[in-house]
């Protein structure tokens, strides 16, 4: 049997070294825990990454807790979890308490002027390939532009909880 | 600049009442993060910026870039930032949980009770419309953030090669991005500061 504290250190090493989001943290993942550990299934890992795109919360969080619920049961689930959170909350808590700020001098600001354009092209880029991935027809996309409108049109009267749920509603009605 | 003045950190000395506003907020964001990291940033915005002030505007989008060069889900890094300045360390601490026990919840309930769960195509249905809301969600975010964008020559460079790498070249993480664009900026600022001393040198 895998050693809780073999659950944990396996998972805070993935957690330290999955940078930008919890998406880039699949293929590490697969590595370790298919190829390389070989604790759960290329099968089992490709269901548990499905349905972790569906579910709410950071994928990665739910992929930990999956693969922590199959290896030990609930303690293992909890202490996955616990394992992929900690580095970044440690990481994010210092640079939080080195600097209430980031804007601190004009380099910093100048770097941080810099990469503006990149999280753009970021976003454009999450924009088309989670629609890619989720969108399974083209009149979803014409939803979308709907609701786009009425969030633009209406703002901050538009409780965006209720939006998404309308939108999973009508999904019920528009996907075949 | 106006609106900095509003925020106050309060880190280490918050009431009771706003630590649990801090753990009941991202509690709802991570209750509906769907489809991965960027899925929330339309409700993130919406709830740190807009309705609680809890960060300005610059510094939302600041954090965006910050999260992609350090480790970790975009929600808990967001959580643990904004509930160190609003709340301390207590806070940082519940606003992480608060972000990650909904995820934690659903998988071990789905584990539990509902082997059959992704295979049910009303589930199925579900999601795809809740994927719909979400591209929605993003998009208001990007024509924010295009319309917030100081447009230079330069920027408007490295926002169309990035975009052109993310299409076409795949395998790029998007660290080595944001690091390439943090230098250009570096290095624009320097080429500025030498511009003027050489002008007032001249005068």
């Amino acid at each position: 049997m895998i050693s809780l504290l073999n659950l944990f250190g396996v998972f805070f090493r993935i957690g330290v070294f999955t940078f930008g989001g919890g998406q880039a943290m699949i293929p590490l993942l697969e590595r370790d825990l298919v190829a390389h550990l070989r604790w759960v299934s290329m099968t089992e890992f490709l269901d548990f990454v499905a349905i972790s795109e569906i579910t709410p919360g950071p994928v990665a969080i739910n992929m930990a807790t999956f693969v922590g619920y199959k290896l030990r049961g609930l303690p293992g689930a909890l202490i996955t979890s616990l394992g992929v959170i900690m580095p970044s909350f440690i990481i994010i808590l210092f640079i939080a308490i080195a600097a209430h700020t980031f804007r601190t001098n004009r380099w910093v600001s100048a770097f941080l002027d810099g990469l503006q354009p990149v999280v753009l092209a970021l976003l454009v880029y999450a924009v088309f390939s989670i629609g890619r991935a989720g969108i399974p027809a083209w009149w979803g996309y014409v939803a979308s532009a709907g609701i786009l409108l009425l969030i633009l049109k209406y703002g901050k009267r538009l409780n965006l909880f209720l939006t998404l749920l309308a939108a999973g509603g009508l999904g019920l009605l528009i996907f075949r | 600049m106006e609106q900095r003045k509003t925020i106050r950190y309060t880190a280490g000395h918050a009431s009771l009442r706003k630590q649990l506003l801090l753990f009941w907020v991202f509690f709802a964001i991570g209750s509906f993060t769907i489809g991965g990291g960027y899925a929330m940033v339309l409700m993130m915005k919406r709830y740190l910026v807009e309705r609680y002030h809890w960060l300005t505007d610059e510094e939302f989008y600041d954090m965006l870039a910050i999260s992609q060069v350090t480790p970790g889900p975009i929600a808990v890094n967001m959580a643990t930032f904004v509930g160190y300045t609003q709340g301390g360390i207590p806070g940082s601490a519940l606003g992480t949980l608060g972000v990650s026990i909904p995820a934690i919840v659903v998988i071990i309930v789905i584990a539990v009770s509902f082997p059959g769960f992704r295979d049910n195509v009303w589930v199925q249905r579900f999601f795809a419309g809740v994927i719909v809301g979400v591209v929605a969600q993003i998009t208001t975010v990007v024509l924010d953030l295009a319309k917030r964008q100081k447009w230079t020559i330069v920027s408007g460079f490295v926002c169309a090669v990035s975009l052109a790498i993310l299409f076409f070249v795949r395998q790029v993480s998007p660290i080595w991005l944001i690091l390439a664009g943090g230098i250009v900026g570096v290095i624009v600022e320097a080429c500025r500061r030498r511009d003027r001393e050489q002008s007032t040198g001249e005068a």
